[in-house]
């Protein structure tokens, strides 16, 4: 491969750069490697107005809207209330460290909501039980594929394993509540 | 559901639950446990326009188990006096009285369950019983809101819990507290220490009216602050093992001044008596502290002028709600210490 900026010699160097969550990549000989190092890049970097790069990440982190209601963060922010239940979702990091703060990081111990008698006639249908460990095992998923993402491999192997022991649990339970009910179909996947 | 505002004297008349005598040791006043819930997909109150609120109020309402003698309460058809009245039984919060369009109360016969719709959550359900009683206010609590549950969908994460428009309430979205009469330690000027302890044990104290209220008649609530990563049982046992060394700490130092003291505290209670027995023009802040000395006398059983409950139900009369709903009209703040005083004499005469 030859250099993108000369087009004569070798590419040696691989110049990655990203300014406001926009990447440039480039190939480049070691000689306009260095021209970049020394001027167009490193060196016109060292001049850039830092205050207004982060301003400008930042506003382009607060014009971001809850699609559920419109809510920028900075919005929570200025009034310290959500806009509504799906907030959480859309500002799922920004909101991590603020949930920390408030409750140091845990997850939730308590009462399990319970599916809805009534909704789509599921294996969960009156029964807690299966209900409860189905969002434990939502959860359990969720939690897995962050630890995935985070390169945690080996707590993301117990969240696994906690995962197929509740798929077991599920089963049983599941079959049982299909012998309670003869009949109903109630595949647990 | 119709709203019938005000019947059988939930606006008007200082009757409330709470105000029975439930612990012979007669220091904890009352048991409040409330959950905030939100509907799946609806906006947060904050971001709900007056109609869009009125409506999602109708439709909360009509979730209310049947046949248990629900009163829904509109808040912008009530009189200031009347909105006043529900404050000092702790049957609504202040922040829902800011914006009242929209924003109903619905209160059980009883009025030991009650249910602000459209505060800051859609839902904040309260459990309010007499006395140290949490695990009895959990049931009846946790009851209604599977009965809540079973008609509306409530917004839920896995990971997060209940999910709610402040993070602070997120998980179970229970804040428990206790309402509990400390003037014991407060004379002996060790409450401050006490509430460094709780605060580091992830509680706090708060005045009667909750966040940033201060402190009247020696009545302080203790309530917890973390809401997630614990389980109800946890956070209910938590407080009653708090509030139970609390009280121990209070008995002592009640101990101590009927030991170390007696004269003087005897004088202090006899003088406050005569005061709410004999005085034509009250303050209200001199009420609660004559109040709050005659609690301490009645616990100690150094006074038997007056009973707890009727302590209870005399402190509820001369709050400025209660006097205007007896005279039906404004009052001029003299003709308030003159009605105030009235009512304290007519009490303490019984």
């Amino acid at each position: 491969m030859l250099c993108d900026k000369c087009g004569k010699n070798p590419a040696t160097v691989y110049y990655k750069q990203v300014i406001n969550g926009e990447l440039t990549e480039q190939h480049l000989c070691e000689e306009c490697a260095g021209d970049l190092m020394n001027f167009g890049g490193l060196g016109s970097f060292g001049q850039l107005d830092l205050n207004k790069l982060f301003s400008g990440a930042v506003q382009q982190e607060s014009g971001r809207r809850c699609p559920g209601c419109g809510m920028t963060f900075a919005e929570y922010n200025s009034g310290g209330r959500l806009g509504c239940s799906r907030c959480y979702q859309a500002f799922e990091a920004e909101l991590r460290p603020v949930i920390q703060r408030f409750h140091g990081g845990k997850r939730h111990m308590g009462k399990v909501k319970l599916i809805r008698p009534g909704g789509g006639g599921s294996v969960f249908m009156n029964n807690p039980e299966l209900a409860n460990q189905n969002y434990e095992r939502l959860a359990l998923q969720k939690q897995l594929s962050e630890l995935i993402e985070l390169e945690k491999f080996e707590e993301a192997a117990k969240v696994r394993d906690k995962i197929r022991a509740l798929d077991k649990a599920m089963q049983s339970a599941a079959a049982k509540a299909q012998s309670d009910q003869t009949g109903k179909a109630g595949d647990v996947r | 559901m119709t709203a019938v505002n005000g019947a059988a004297g939930i606006t008007t008349l200082p009757y409330v639950a709470w105000a029975e005598p439930q612990d012979e040791r007669q220091i904890v006043v009352s048991t409040r446990l409330r959950l905030a819930r939100n509907l799946t997909g609806k906006p947060f109150p904050n971001r709900l326009s007056d109609a869009e609120a009125e409506q999602l109020g109708r439709e909360m309402a009509e979730a209310l188990p049947q046949g248990e003698g629900w009163q829904v309460l509109r808040l912008d058809e009530l009189l200031e006096r009347e909105r006043g009245v529900l404050l000092e039984k702790h049957l609504l919060s202040r922040d829902i009285l800011q914006h009242t369009r929209g924003r109903l109360l619905a209160v059980n016969t009883a009025q030991t369950l009650a249910i602000m719709l459209n505060e800051e959550d859609h839902l904040r359900i309260q459990a309010i019983l007499p006395g140290l009683q949490p695990e009895a206010a959990w049931r009846e609590l946790s009851a209604l809101d599977d009965q809540l549950a079973a008609k509306l969908d409530f917004a839920y994460d896995g990971r997060l819990g209940y999910l709610t428009a402040c993070p602070s309430n997120l998980g179970t979205g229970l804040r428990a507290s206790v309402m509990l009469h400390l003037s014991g330690l407060q004379l002996l000027g060790k409450l401050d220490g006490i509430f460094r302890q709780l605060a580091q044990a992830g509680f706090t104290v708060r005045g009667v009216y909750g966040e940033g209220s201060e402190s009247r008649g020696g009545l302080f609530q203790i309530s917890n602050q973390v809401t997630l990563g614990c389980s109800e049982e946890e956070i209910i046992s938590r407080l009653r093992e708090l509030v139970e060394e609390i009280i121990t700490q209070e008995q002592q130092a009640r101990d101590w001044l009927k030991t170390n003291r007696r004269d003087w505290l005897e004088d202090k209670i006899g003088r406050a008596v005569g005061v709410l027995a004999g005085a034509h023009l009250l303050t209200g802040k001199e009420a609660m502290e004559q109040i709050s000395w005659v609690r301490l006398g009645v616990a100690m059983g150094l006074c038997d002028k007056i009973d707890w409950r009727e302590l209870n139900l005399l402190m509820l009369s001369v709050q400025t709600p209660f006097l205007l709903t007896t005279a039906g009209r404004e009052l001029a703040p003299q003709e308030r210490d003159a009605l105030r005083a009235k009512i304290a004499r007519q009490y303490m005469a019984q």
